[in-house]
């Protein structure tokens, strides 16, 4: 039985709070040639696409703007252009809101990245949550959070006759809730028509978008039962659909570290973490369970009393929700530390390590990679490496071989498109 | 020969008896044409400034220069016998190029007469590009034979349909790039579409990949689009390109594009400016919003930036609102040049006027207009199209022709530069030596790099 074949994407490590930005090799995450250096890595490490995020708003903490973690990106649109001209088979993933875009104009900008790569255009579909975002924005937060995947469906769709109806000369006619328009392409014909369509989101509304839309999945389950769960609930909704039940390529979030051995690699990965989470980013973590402000606390010392609590307050602003219950969260957070003699970095970076990374010698990633592949928990992976820009290189330098090797990665593009290649 | 040159003046007795001795060796040859071409008698009051030279304390020649409506033009250039193959007249040349400079000129015109062929050669061998006859000898071409010269290179600019198709549209702005064209405007499709265009922002930032030196304007409407998503595209553009950004506003009245976007029925000319005006001042207070130093990279505080220095903008405007800051730190240029265009009395020439870094102007008149109601520093540009170049009659090719027109259209302007609306690559490569050296735009242009006004409040 021929093996299952792995996909790979490569996300821009840039504005991103696992990006370690204190190293010597550390580089610039705003110097067009950062994306340059890392897109052809990836293209050097025959993968199927690169991943850029959107900026809306800059993160805040307690009112002020987060200056901890890496900060200052391009547009995604303009950046992907230029890698377009500079690269000749990776597919452009960008990221890009239907609450805060609007879809003549970006159904253009999606037609033009397709024009300009020759075929590799791709669009991660987010919506956003309102009123935070929404102040840089015309209509500020116009939209109830519960409409966001109606209005995302609506934008899709008018973006897709429009791509549809590329040199057809058809006026594009829409009239539903959200959008009353008509317009006409004016991007000619391009050679994937739509782009690729990606989606990240795992509330029940975003999987519905995904089987109505997507071709890949950005999935934070890299392995263990919820992966499995995950992957196999698409696999029922797509056929419910009448859909291929692989006619989703599920992209498993990965993180790796690497060593000449297995101890190396662990080592590799604890430094890793270390420098992720510096003493202010340990301190800030824990203001944000515990709702507060703590100037003076010490990030080597304990954590702070459960009684300190204040319950209700948000004190981030510009990303996901991540503590639903403070209270319960901060107790099982001090109930784990006490039990461990950790400090408060100590615990923190045990909070922060999202999943389980990819950590062991380049055959060892190699050979857990292939095998989440075959048992269908993903159908390949989206790797984020932690340094800008050559935290691509050794992956792409010695584990690509060695997945080469086993028959799950590909040795030469094939197809002429992104979508080719995807399929 | 030792020559030495000083200003005299249009009635000095030697320069006068120079005159005569022209005059008689001259309008021989013009006897024919007597009866047809009416002389042009020279108005002493439009003398600027009248040379002599002097060899071993004799005079031997002289030169004027003459104000003539907007032309700049030489005059009664004489050498005398003795000087004659002593260089005096190249000196004497220099010499009122030199002066015409000082006066803040771009370009000097001369006219001499088609029965003077070791004239014509003279000049032509010193760098004078044949042009149609100009002001007074508009229309006269028996007689007339005219020139220009520049002075200093103009800014050469050109519009490039961003038609859709990517070969085509990238090979012409690589074409401007390798022929020395300084900027190339992009012009965008309706937003309703029908016709071909490409997003403008990207369409730069793919260009910048394949060109060295041209600086790319997308343009960009400013109505039916975000203020914030028009600054991170202008930011980004000037990102990737190393400086190489500006941005060309449009305000749309369409009802077609209004209708396209659906969100906003079309404003009046007078409501779309207002609020053009509006973004570039958001988008401006944008690119300030980072500070140039606001990356700190500290490893002993743990800080990447020092969020001091990076600030919100807070606008608020009758049209919208935007907290800031910007997505994008700083660009190479600190704020992306903004290119406004005029092609009439309406509200943009007096948003141009106010808020421009450069001013596309479709006639000299609307150059000189502008020029006088901003009564500050700015670029500004004339349009020349191609096809309404008129013929000289001793030129020696169309290119020519296109390049002296350019140049007539900009002394007509007192422009910096010209914006060439239709196919002009080699009339471009003839006009526009590559100035070396200039890294951004903003070098080239001689605009100052601006300091954050946040930095300027804290500092």
């Amino acid at each position: 039985m021929t093996k299952r074949r792995m996909h790979l994407g490569a996300h821009f490590p840039g504005v991103n709070q696992t990006t370690i930005w204190n190293r010597p090799e550390s580089g610039s995450q705003i110097d067009p040639a950062s994306f340059t250096r890392f897109a052809q890595t990836a293209e050097r490490g025959l993968m199927d696409l690169m991943f850029l995020a959107e900026g809306l708003r800059l993160r805040e903490h307690a009112g002020e703007i987060h200056d901890l973690d890496v900060v200052g990106r391009p547009d995604t649109l303009v950046q992907l252009a230029q890698v377009a001209r500079q690269t000749s088979h990776i597919g452009l993933i960008a990221t890009l809101s239907t609450t805060f875009n609007e879809p003549v104009e970006f159904a253009r900008q999606l037609a033009t990245l397709d024009a300009l790569s020759n075929g590799r255009a791709g669009w991660n579909l987010v919506t956003s949550h309102g009123a935070f975002f929404g102040a840089n924005f015309r209509r500020g937060g116009y939209l109830a959070d519960e409409d966001r995947y109606e209005r995302a469906r609506a934008f899709a769709d008018t973006a897709i006759a429009l791509w549809d109806a590329a040199g057809t000369g058809d006026e594009v006619r829409v009239s539903d809730r959200f959008f009353e328009l008509a317009a006409r392409p004016s991007v000619p014909p391009t050679p994937q028509g739509r782009p690729v369509i990606m989606q990240a989101g795992l509330s029940p509304a975003g999987r519905d978008i995904a089987v109505r839309y997507a071709e890949t999945v950005f999935s934070p389950f890299l392995r263990g039962s919820a992966a499995d769960e995950y992957a196999s609930d698409l696999r029922a909704r797509l056929v419910a659909a009448g859909r291929d039940e692989d006619g989703i390529k599920i992209l498993a979030s990965a993180s790796f570290a690497l060593g000449d051995t297995h101890e190396e690699a662990l080592e590799q990965a604890r430094i890793d973490q270390r420098d992720q989470v510096s003493p202010a980013t340990a301190v800030r973590y824990i203001e944000s369970i515990w709702g507060r402000r703590f100037d003076d606390l010490d990030a080597d010392g304990p954590l702070p009393p459960l009684a300190d609590v204040v319950e209700g307050v948000e004190l981030t602003a510009g990303r996901a929700k991540m503590h639903l219950d403070q209270r319960g969260r901060a107790a099982e957070l001090i109930e784990k530390a006490e039990a461990e003699n950790l400090s408060v970095r100590d615990i923190v970076i045990q909070a922060t390590t999202f999943g389980a990374p990819l950590i062991g010698t380049p055959a060892e990633v190699a050979r857990i990679m292939d095998e989440h592949v075959q048992s269908r928990a993903c159908h390949g992976f989206m790797l984020i490496p932690t340094i800008t820009p050559t935290g691509l290189d050794r992956f792409v330098d010695e584990v690509v071989p060695d997945l080469q090797n086993r028959g799950v990665y590909r040795t030469e593009y094939e197809g002429e498109t992104f979508r080719d290649r995807l399929a | 020969m030792v020559v030495e040159i000083s200003v005299s003046s249009w009635d000095d007795p030697r320069v006068v008896h120079f005159r005569e001795l022209m005059d008689a060796e001259v309008q021989p040859l013009y006897a024919h044409l007597r009866d047809r071409v009416a002389p042009v008698v020279v108005d002493a009051s439009t003398v600027v400034v009248t040379l002599i030279a002097e060899a071993g304390g004799e005079p031997v020649g002289t030169v004027a220069l003459k104000q003539t409506g907007p032309y700049l033009e030489v005059k009664r250039l004489y050498v005398a016998g003795a000087g004659r193959r002593g260089g005096v007249a190249g000196e004497l040349m220099a010499a009122i190029e030199r002066e015409a400079l000082s006066r803040g000129a771009r370009e000097i015109f001369l006219q001499t007469g088609s029965s003077q062929p070791n004239a014509m050669a003279l000049y032509e061998r010193d760098g004078w590009i044949p042009t149609a006859p100009y002001g007074p000898y508009e229309g006269d071409e028996l007689l007339s034979r005219c020139y220009v010269k520049q002075l200093t290179r103009p800014v050469a600019a050109a519009l490039v349909a961003a038609d859709g198709s990517v070969a085509s549209v990238l090979g012409d702005i690589e074409a401007l790039d390798a022929a020395g064209a300084d900027i190339a405007i992009l012009e965008d499709a309706p937003l309703a579409g029908g016709s071909a265009g490409l997003d403008t922002p990207m369409l730069a930032a793919a260009a910048a990949v394949s060109t060295r030196r041209i600086a790319l304007a997308p343009r960009i409407d400013t109505i039916h689009t975000e203020p914030f998503g028009v600054a991170k595209a202008v930011q980004s553009v000037d990102w990737t390109s190393a400086g190489r950004a500006a941005w060309a506003v449009e305000a749309s009245t369409s009802a077609a594009d209004a209708r396209a976007l659906g969100r906003r029925e079309a404003p009046t000319p007078e409501a779309a400016w207002a609020e053009a005006e509006a973004v570039i001042d958001t988008v401006r207070a944008l690119e300030d919003s980072w500070e140039d130093d606001a990356e700190i990279r500290d490893v002993g505080t743990g800080r990447f930036i020092d969020k001091d220095r990076v600030h919100r903008v807070g606008v608020e405007t009758d049209f919208f609102s935007v907290v800031g800051p910007s997505i994008v730190p700083r660009s190479p240029q600190g704020s992306v040049p903004v290119i406004v265009e005029v092609a009439g009395d309406g509200p943009a020439l007096e948003v141009a006027a106010r808020s421009a870094d450069i001013v596309r102007a479709s006639t000299p008149e609307l150059a000189r207009r502008v020029r006088e109601l901003a009564a500050r520093d700015l670029i500004v540009l004339v349009d020349v199209d191609p096809a309404l170049a008129p013929t000289a009659p001793h030129e020696r090719d169309a290119v020519e022709g296109v390049a002296a027109y350019a140049a007539d259209r900009r002394a007509s302007a007192g422009a910096d530069g010209v914006v060439f609306t239709g196919s002009a690559t080699d009339a471009i490569r003839l006009i526009a030596e590559p100035a070396p050296g200039a890294a951004t735009l903003r070098e080239l242009l001689g605009l100052e790099r601006p300091a954050s006004r946040y930095a300027k409040e804290n500092a």
